[in-house]
């Protein structure tokens, strides 16, 4: 059983204390279940906080709890004095000092209290103006477990779209049956909202779906890159036998194709990471005869925030 | 990059059924070459095979594969590095003109091919374009030791 405890010492420095285990605890919880999580919590990583003490020096040989109720236990009668500007041998000061260094490194993360409320903007400028000066405050419970904060959006400004769109035109040269259909898609950028929009945060994603005639006649799907258990009427992220799949920025299902295959782009030129526009191609080919369909549709994801659904496109058609 | 500087290889397993192996891309160039990846219509059909029976020459194609994804994909050979195809020309992924039990016997030999042609997006893509031919390698019974490439 939990028992509340009193609240004492300067309370922004205890957000910074809690925020911190936050962070490492979202960190950790995080990194296996998103790809774009991990590549942000992978960036921040990048940076040695290691070198950032956030513990008295009391403290450092204990070990670190990276929960948000892991600040370190101050003695309830102890009233915090206000901390000295350069004082850093004061907890406090050296934990404002900390939260100061890492949201200055941390740079365009955002950071938001654990009622998302994005309070931080209040307690760290851009520049690390540093926290009010602690004081005593009323009993009050335990903060929620925080969730987790996004360290970036995905904002799409146009598509994703398909050209040409509704039925694709399929050519027959002696039974071989093939259609052509490009993809398209822009994502915004823009460092004022909260989280910021980030076009890494967005990938494209193709779904395909093919019809019972096709099934029967293939007698499974379309190639082994699909589980053999895969079936009809039921939309599977596409891919080839080699698992290889549209729109992944990294990872086992990347493979960019240059002029415009399959690739992002930032003014043209191939921006892989980074890129704001999203150029793909397809060209399915079959000997199905008629009455075999595939329809083919396109999602934008949003890998900062749990591969949550940002748009699609309407689905097209090929009647082989 | 001339054809001398990729050398094409056919390692075949002895003791099976029906003819299976790798296929071996040797880069020995001094430079990288980018080749097809397989998966889509341009790799699969750059690789074939030859027959060799009594004069005769037999082609075995990759039967025409069905495409959802189906990109110009491609990949860099390193130098001094090599590409692996496994094979198996009994998986029924293989077409030939003539079923093969029919023609093979003693002194059956098979060749590997690799056939790129000049496309649009070979040029696009600076993919390595030509025919290389592996040497003949024994196709019959007694299952021929695995010729291993240099």
């Amino acid at each position: 059983v939990h028992m509340p405890q009193r609240r004492i010492g300067n309370p922004t420095a205890l957000r910074a204390l809690a925020h911190r285990g936050e962070a490492a605890g979202a960190d950790h919880d995080q990194k296996a279940s998103t790809e774009g999580m991990t590549r942000e919590t992978t960036r921040c990583r990048g940076f040695d906080f290691s070198k950032i003490s956030i513990h008295p020096p009391n403290q450092l040989s204990k070990p670190h709890l990276p929960s948000a109720l892991a600040a370190p236990a101050l003695p309830r009668s102890i009233v915090q004095p206000r901390p000295t500007v350069g004082a850093i041998d004061n907890p406090l000061e050296r934990h404002v000092e900390a939260r100061k260094q890492f949201a200055t490194v941390a740079g365009a993360m955002a950071t938001r209290n654990a009622d998302g409320s994005g309070a931080d903007e209040e307690e760290f400028t851009n520049n690390g103006t540093p926290a009010p000066a602690p004081g005593v405050f009323p009993p009050s419970p335990p903060p929620p477990p925080a969730p987790f904060a996004p360290s970036g959006q995905c904002y799409v400004e146009t598509g994703p779209t398909y050209t040409p769109s509704g039925t694709i035109p399929v050519t027959n040269v002696g039974g071989r049956k093939s259609a052509s259909f490009s993809m398209a898609a822009t994502f915004g950028t823009a460092f004022v909202t909260d989280p910021p929009r980030k076009p890494a945060c967005c990938e494209v994603r193709q779904y395909i779906k093919w019809n019972e005639a096709y099934h029967t006649w293939r007698g499974g799907p379309p190639h082994s890159g699909f589980p053999s258990s895969a079936t009809y009427g039921t939309w599977y992220e596409d891919r080839d036998t080699s698992d290889k799949r549209y729109g992944h920025r990294s990872g086992t299902h990347s493979d960019p194709i240059a002029g415009c295959g399959d690739e992002y782009l930032t003014g043209g030129s191939r921006d892989q990471t980074n890129g704001d526009t999203y150029c793909g191609s397809d060209n399915p080919k079959s000997s199905a005869p008629a009455g075999a369909t595939y329809n083919f549709q396109l999602k934008v994801i949003d890998t900062c925030n749990n591969n949550g659904e940002k748009a699609s496109s309407s689905i097209i058609t090929i009647n082989w | 990059v001339s054809n001398t500087l990729l050398r094409l290889y056919l390692v075949l397993f002895s003791g099976l059924p029906r003819p299976t192996g790798v296929v071996v891309l040797s880069n020995t160039s001094s430079t990288d070459v980018r080749v097809w990846q397989t998966g889509n219509q341009w790799g699969d059909t750059a690789l074939s095979f030859e027959v060799l029976h009594n004069g005769l020459v037999l082609r075995i194609v990759r039967r025409e594969q069905e495409y959802t994804r189906n990109v110009p994909s491609s990949f860099v050979l390193p130098v001094k590095s090599r590409h692996e195809w496994p094979f198996d020309l009994g998986d029924g992924d293989w077409d030939a003109e003539t079923p093969i039990d029919q023609v093979a016997g003693r002194h059956t030999q098979l060749v590997a091919v690799y056939d790129v042609p000049t496309t649009p997006e070979a040029l696009n893509h600076g993919v390595w374009t030509g025919q290389l031919r592996s040497e003949p390698v024994l196709l019959d019974e007694s299952g021929p030791s695995p010729r291993k490439p240099d």
